[in-house]
């Protein structure tokens, strides 16, 4: 049976529009001062809504039906409906840890969820954009939401100007972005990425220099969006200086919706060009960027005192990993991604769930002094902490292992062996970051204050990350299975 | 997969009951020890349950996928090697859980330790048994994070915290060489399944990225294996419990490096790179470990000492790879675990009754701790390899083995001396003579503490008389797979006058001379010595020190809180990025013979720039914000001269609008100048990247309107604008009816701007600027950390 | 025509680079505007030129006649140039907010004393005996 045209495309565009939709009814509890959990609940009743739309394309398994409409390029594929669902994981854990902490911070505004719900809507868009017009306003409508939550601390000089820094930055970046749109479409003509991919491999096609260069910047226009150096400068403040919920909301969700539209644009574009004569440049320059983002990502956070602001580095050294998978993007590289981002989300927000727990009422004191001792006081915390961390330095048998090992995988069948060995190199140096803390959460006595009492969403939100990442880690089959389904996966292996 | 045969379920029991360890011990209370035991007891009956058919050369395959898209299974393998290490894991292990009960009896943390220790188990058979790379990888590395959590056990003491630490970073760091080399070995043999790729040697050995994975495996197991010149940790990690250290530190984990070469000589051996890797490796560490243990008085550290010069011989055996050579490695292998074990237990229970691990503080204990002593002469005979125990058959082998390599086994002849040295100073010092010296009153080990050690010393005893016991069932298949083929040798604790007794007793006679020599020579060493620290130790300290040293360099170079400064690191890079691209081959077309345009067009864009320049040049705000409106208007105009009304409409009101939200929110703004107060070199490192970004913008729009135009998407829209959508206006029709969410999408960006910016100026002046500055920085106060961990 | 039109972005790019790059906040604010235009300019440019005929169909035919501008990368433009208004709006309130809270718009001024990189001192147990 064929479906009526619009039929699939309401279906495709399922997941955006029930988010977009319980974002106005959020908005409306907002404005009728109805009570913030009742808000809360009412949001993850819509992420919920989503993530069985979502779910359901997925097992569908929809792949060429997935583009719809004339001009428009909103895809329905695998990959996109994966990353959607990934998005809502991380807003989910985001709301939860969320609502344990709002008013304790003061963040106790009625746009407050309806921002985030908004964000993810432009998430969910950004991921499964297929063409640069819909990237453009999925990015814009992502990130617009997430600088006004950025910037919503108060009292603290520092977290002021990381919310503002974060916004010029952006807007900056996003206006590199628009110039990469503006050449790569005088180049190609089309703004499809289907339509680039094949106008750029049609056999006459000359203006390679000029595609290239649009290439690029589309690359720095999304490496800030991903944190590749250079381009992270802004990252460790704005992740220190954001309330703690934003905090996880951002590194999770903002870092899956970007790298989904990196590898699409990757693996069609980027694709295209490897083939043209100037084809060899394109990935030495995004082997530069990965090389220079597993350095500084991971020895920033080798220096790093606070717990908070080393977790932030270490956003910046996974973007490096993940970048791996973007290399080998039009092979195997976007399921290794897909994985890893879904194993990332939840030891990230596993890890800042935690912290938010331990933080003082203002949410100040991620010092690794206050985790000392940790596992005599709170061993629930603490063995939960440990697990993240862990999986985070890529240690079987948890999600994260699966994940780096994935993605190493894709990077050595592409052929960068060298990047590959250097990955794993820099490792090394995550597990001493990482298990500092353990060490002192274990190995140290406590001179702390007590520790308040969990909340209980919090604990919900522990609770599924840890157990998320132990499943992934130990039965990755499961949830790699459905990804890769339809897919031809490691030729040669 | 033949059936009834259940490998992986072992493995996964032993996990389980890992798991409930806590509660088992919660339960069992004193008795927990004897309790758990049994684990390990079951398993070692259910490897002995196969026995016969390993011995009569079969291997037990099972595999289940894990991850089967990417050729990941556990897959297990129980053969004559496999075998081996997995009855001396479950084997000794069943003595240390006993043990371990009696030493940490009443500690609150036993929960936990079982735990771990069953859990390091648990991995420890996993990874002799896994047939696949990866899971082979996973239980590794699994072992390393136990053995962490068990040696930083006793936490209290800075040193464990530090050993702990630096244990893990060596063997899981090394673990991660080790698994670069597993990916490219598993790229180059197509598969990571390992049965596979020993059936195909030549496709490894031959291949170009051979000496890669040779250096990459090689780095893992010899990390793992304590081999010079990653030997420190070992020594390092004696702070742990000594259960831990008996069966971690020389029974089992640190033979996984051991295991692991012999697992793959068939495909990595045999050749001139394999032979100096491990000869050389093995022989350092020999000669390293032997003649530091003259420094060493702690019972413990010799005993590390001890283990490390195994090791050595064990690796460098492996690298000889000859049948000889490969038979002499897997007796020596059995008979180190079972003399060592004890003899480290032994060490335990005396540290345990009488308080100290000080050889020179001890005497006299024989006459309170009988067992104790016969448990740890028997042990240390067999360790200093004299007859009629099992270590003599093991080391006259293991000199056999090495009569074509005249030089290693000089090495091991002096090492070996040594090991009599150590047997003298752990195993009768402290015991012998009439008068006890201890630092707390000694009594004899209860039970659990002396019958495991007890039962292994004596099997090497057993075995000392009747090596046949296991030469055809055990030690001859776990040879055969280490060669490829089967080599059958007997064994024998009586082969005549030949030329290795007469160098064993060359090795005894050495070692008295040792004994009789120790006290000054280890009094003359340490005084020189104390402070100096040994170079690969000094080398893991510069390495430690110069990570941090780098990353405090990247970050001073790269981390600035000025968004000026991130802004050029930034604009330099991207210019130079698309710099590099536009210069790589100068192949951008042009055409400057454009239709010309009219006069008024150019007077626009003339104004347009002029605008520009002047906004940036504009000191006074107002003037700025004239020009910036000017700039847009103009832009709105080129819209109108092009044929672009909508364009057009659009810009003039949104121009408008924000020329009117700047102005408003300016009034609330300081008066004062825009004037710049930077420096000259400031502005001329600004002014060049702008200028080199604004040529590169000129240069590319010329070339793409050179370029010809495809407009079949245009074309599509064009005609389809009317009859498909209903409307006339085709901007209109892409933008409310093609790209209907398009549109839908920028209302939504609007509405976040218009929400978020409402918030924020709730928010903004419900708090004084004062609030804010007295909690200013001091958020950012750090407190030194104590050292290291 | 289009060779002036290059220009003409290549010098809004210029002056808004060069303003991105300072110390005000306020003239970075202005910077972006200066590449909005300049992207819009290029947008168009790179879409082609038409003098006179605007993308309409006329009321009797079902497409248009001849050569009519082109409509798909205006609709971009459209999409820029609302991004854009929404970024400046929120940049203003945010500076404005900033200006309330911290008292400047300067970026050095602004800077909060980085955390400086602190060397973690890392020991090991020596071999000699203790």
């Amino acid at each position: 049976m064929t479906l009526p045209a619009d039929f699939i495309v309401v279906s495709i565009l399922g997941p955006a529009i029930v988010m977009l939709v319980f974002a106005m009814i959020t908005l409306l509890f907002a404005v009728f001062q109805v009570d913030r959990s009742a808000t809360a609940s009412m949001a993850l009743v819509g992420v919920g809504t989503a993530a069985v739309f979502a779910l359901h394309l997925l097992m569908k398994g929809q792949q060429g039906a997935a583009e719809a409409g004339f001009g428009l390029r909103y895809l329905g594929d695998t990959p996109a409906t994966a990353f959607t669902l990934v998005i809502l994981l991380g807003t989910a854990l985001a709301i939860l840890v969320s609502e344990a902490d709002l008013s304790r911070l003061g963040l106790d505004h009625p746009e407050y969820y309806p921002l985030m719900l908004l964000s993810a809507t432009g998430a969910i868009v950004l991921a499964s954009a297929g063409d640069l017009i819909t990237l453009l306003l999925g990015l814009e409508i992502m990130s617009l939401a997430v600088y006004a939550l950025a910037a919503w601390r108060q009292g603290s000089r520092q977290s002021e100007e990381a919310g503002m820094k974060y916004f010029l930055l952006g807007a900056f970046a996003s206006a590199l972005l628009i110039y990469g749109i503006a050449l790569t479409f005088g180049a190609g003509g089309r703004f499809d990425y289907a339509g680039l991919a094949a106008a750029f491999s049609a056999p006459g096609f000359d203006a390679h220099v000029l595609a290239l260069l649009g290439a690029v910047l589309l690359l720095a226009g999304l490496g800030f969006k991903v944190a590749f150096a250079p381009f992270h400068q802004w990252l460790p403040d704005v992740y220190t200086g954001a309330p703690t919920p934003v905090t996880t909301f951002m590194s999770v969700v903002v870092k899956t919706a970007a790298f989904a539209a990196l590898l699409r644009i990757a693996s069609t574009v980027f694709a295209s060009l490897g083939a043209g004569p100037l084809g060899e440049l394109l990935p030495i320059m995004l082997g530069i960027l990965i090389g220079a983002t597993l350095i500084v990502g991971n020895f920033g956070a080798l220096l790093q005192s606070g717990v908070k602001r080393m977790l932030a580095y270490s956003a910046v050294a996974h973007a490096g990993y993940l970048g791996l998978a973007v290399l080998a993007a039009d092979t195997v590289g976007t399921n290794a991604a897909i994985f890893y981002l879904t194993a990332y989300t939840l030891m990230t927000a596993g890890a800042f769930a935690v912290l938010s727990a331990i933080t003082n009422a203002d949410d100040r004191g991620d010092e690794i002094e206050r985790f000392a001792g940790l596992a005599a006081r709170r061993p629930f915390l603490a063995a939960s902490l440990a697990i993240v961390l862990m999986s985070l330095a890529g240690l079987p048998p948890f999600a994260g292992f699966v994940g780096k090992l994935l993605v190493f995988q894709a990077a050595i069948s592409a052929g960068y062996v060298a990047l590959a060995v250097l990955g794993i190199a820099t490792s090394v140096v995550a597990v001493v970051y990482y298990a500092r803390v353990i060490t002192y959460m274990y190995f140290r006595e406590s001179d702390q204050e007590t520790i308040r009492p969990l909340a209980p969403t919090l604990r919900i939100a522990v609770v599924i990350a840890v157990v998320g990442t132990i499943a992934l880690g130990i039965l990755p089959g499961f949830w790699y299975g459905l990804v890769e389904r339809g897919q031809v996966l490691l030729a040669g292996f | 997969m033949p059936g009834g045969d259940r490998v992986l379920i072992a493995v996964l029991l032993a996990f389980g009951v890992a798991l409930a360890a806590p509660v088992i011990v919660r339960v069992a209370g004193d008795r927990s020890g004897w309790v758990l035991a049994l684990l390990p007891a079951g398993i070692t009956a259910y490897l002995l349950s196969h026995g016969s058919r390993v011995a009569a050369g079969e291997s037990i395959v099972e595999r289940v996928a894990w991850v089967s898209a990417l050729d990941i299974h556990l897959s297990m393998r129980l053969d004559g090697l496999s075998l081996v290490f997995a009855l001396m894991i479950a084997g000794i292990g069943t003595a240390i859980v006993i043990y371990a009960g009696g030493y940490l009896r009443g500690d609150r943390q036993l929960p936990r330790f079982y735990l771990l220790l069953l859990a390091f188990m648990a991995a420890m058979l996993g990874v002799v048994l896994s047939d696949n790379l990866i899971s082979l990888f996973v239980f590794w590395e699994l072992t390393s994070i136990t053995s962490y959590f068990l040696v930083g056990y006793k936490h209290e003491d800075e040193t464990s915290r530090k050993s702990a630490l630096q244990a893990l970073l060596v063997t899981a760091g090394g673990g991660l060489a080790m698994l670069a080399g597993f990916l490219i070995l598993g790229l180059v043999g197509g598969t990571f399944e390992i049965s596979e790729l020993l059936s195909d040697p030549e496709a490894i050995r031959g291949h170009e990225a051979y000496l890669a994975i040779l250096l990459l495996v090689g780095l893992g197991a010899l990390t793992k294996s304590a081999q010079w010149p990653f030997h420190f940790w070992l020594p390092n990690a004696m702070a742990a419990p000594t259960p831990v250290s008996a069966y971690l530190h020389s029974a089992t984990m640190v033979k996984a490096g051991v295991y692991l070469l012999a697992r793959l000589s068939p495909a990595l051996g045999g050749t001139p790179a394999w032979f100096w890797l491990l000869t050389l490796a093995g022989a350092a560490t020999m000669l390293a470990a032997g003649s530091l243990a003259l420094l060493q008085r702690d019972s413990k550290r010799l005993l590390a000492y001890s283990t490390l010069i195994a090791l050595g011989t064990l690796v460098m055996l492996i690298g000889v790879g000859t049948p000889g050579a490969i038979s002499a490695m897997i007796v020596f292998l059995v008979g180190h675990a079972l003399y060592k074990a004890p003899l480290f237990m032994v060490a335990g229970s005396v540290d345990h009754e009488a308080g100290s691990r000080d050889v020179t503080a001890l005497r006299g204990l024989g006459r309170v701790m009988p067992i104790t002593w016969i448990t740890a002469l028997v042990a240390g005979l067999s360790a200093g390899g004299l007859p009629p125990l099992f270590g003599f058959v093991a080391k006259e082998l293991a000199y056999e083995g090495l009569f074509e390599n005249p030089l290693l086994l000089g090495a091991l002849i002096a090492a070996s001396a040594v090991m009599v040295l150590i047997v003298y100073l752990v195993a009768w010092r402290p015991f012998a003579g009439r008068e006890i010296h201890a630092p707390s009153a000694p009594h004899e080990a209860p039970l659990s503490m002396w019958l495991g050690p007890a039962l292994l010393a004596a099997g090497g005893a057993v075995l000392g008389f009747a090596p046949w016991l296991i030469g055809d069932s055990l030690m001859v298949p776990a040879a055969a797979a280490v060669l490829g083929e089967l080599h059958p040798f007997r064994l024998y604790l009586w082969h005549g006058f030949t030329l290795a007794l007469g160098l064993s007793a060359v090795t005894v006679a050495l070692g008295v001379v040792l004994v009789w020599r120790w006290r000054p020579v280890h009094d003359a060493l340490r005084s020189r010595t104390l402070g100096w620290t040994f170079g690969p130790v000094g080398g893991y300290d510069a390495l430690m020190a110069g990570l941090v040293r780098f990353a405090a360099w990247q970050t001073r170079v790269l981390q600035s809180d000025d968004l000026r400064h991130h802004m050029t690191i930034i604009l330099g890079f991207t210019v130079a990025l698309t710099g590099l691209t536009a210069t790589f081959r100068g192949e951008l077309a042009f055409d400057l013979r454009h239709e010309a345009g009219y006069f008024y067009e150019y007077i626009v864009l003339v104004l347009v720039g002029a605008a520009a320049i002047s906004a940036l040049r504009a000191h006074s705000r107002l003037v700025a914000i004239t020009s910036l409106g000017v700039a847009g208007f103009g832009i709105a105009i080129v819209f109108v001269f092009f044929a672009a009304p909508d364009l057009a409409i659009t810009q003039f009101l949104v121009e408008t609008l924000i020329v009117i939200i700047v102005a408003l929110v300016l009034i609330r703004l300081p008066r004062g100048s825009l004037r710049e107060t930077s420096n000259g070199s400031v502005r001329a490192i600004a002014g060049t990247i702008a200028v080199a970004g604004g040529a590169l913008f000129t240069v590319l729009t010329l070339a793409v309107t050179a370029l010809p135009f495809d407009a079949s998407l245009t074309t599509f829209f064009e005609a389809e604008s009317y009859p498909a959508a209903q409307g006339r206006n085709i901007v209109n029709v892409i933008l409310v009816d093609f790209r209907a969410i398009d549109t839908l999408g920028e209302i939504t960006v609007l509405a976040v701007a218009a929400s978020g910016a409402y918030a924020l100026l709730r928010r903004s002046f419900g708090r004084r600027r004062d609030d804010v500055d007295t909690e200013d920085r001091s958020d950012r106060v750090h407190v030194e950390r104590g050292g290291g961990a | 025509m289009e060779t002036p039109l290059a220009l003409t972005v290549g010098v809004l790019f210029a002056c808004g680079l060069y303003l991105v790059m300072q110390r005000n906040l306020l003239r970075f604010v202005f910077g972006l505007l200066l590449l909005s235009g300049s992207v819009n300019l290029l947008i168009f440019t790179v879409g082609r030129l038409t003098r006179g005929a605007p993308a309409f169909v006329p009321s009797e035919l079902s497409t248009p006649p001849g050569d009519v501008s082109n409509a798909l990368p205006q609709a971009l433009i459209l999409t820029a140039i609302v991004i854009g208004f929404g970024l400046v709006v929120f940049a203003m309130i945010l500076l404005l907010r900033t200006y309330e809270r911290l008292g400047t718009v300067k970026t050095e001024e602004l800077s909060a004393h980085l955390e400086a990189p602190r060397p973690v001192p890392m020991r090991h147990d020596d071999e000699a005996p203790a």
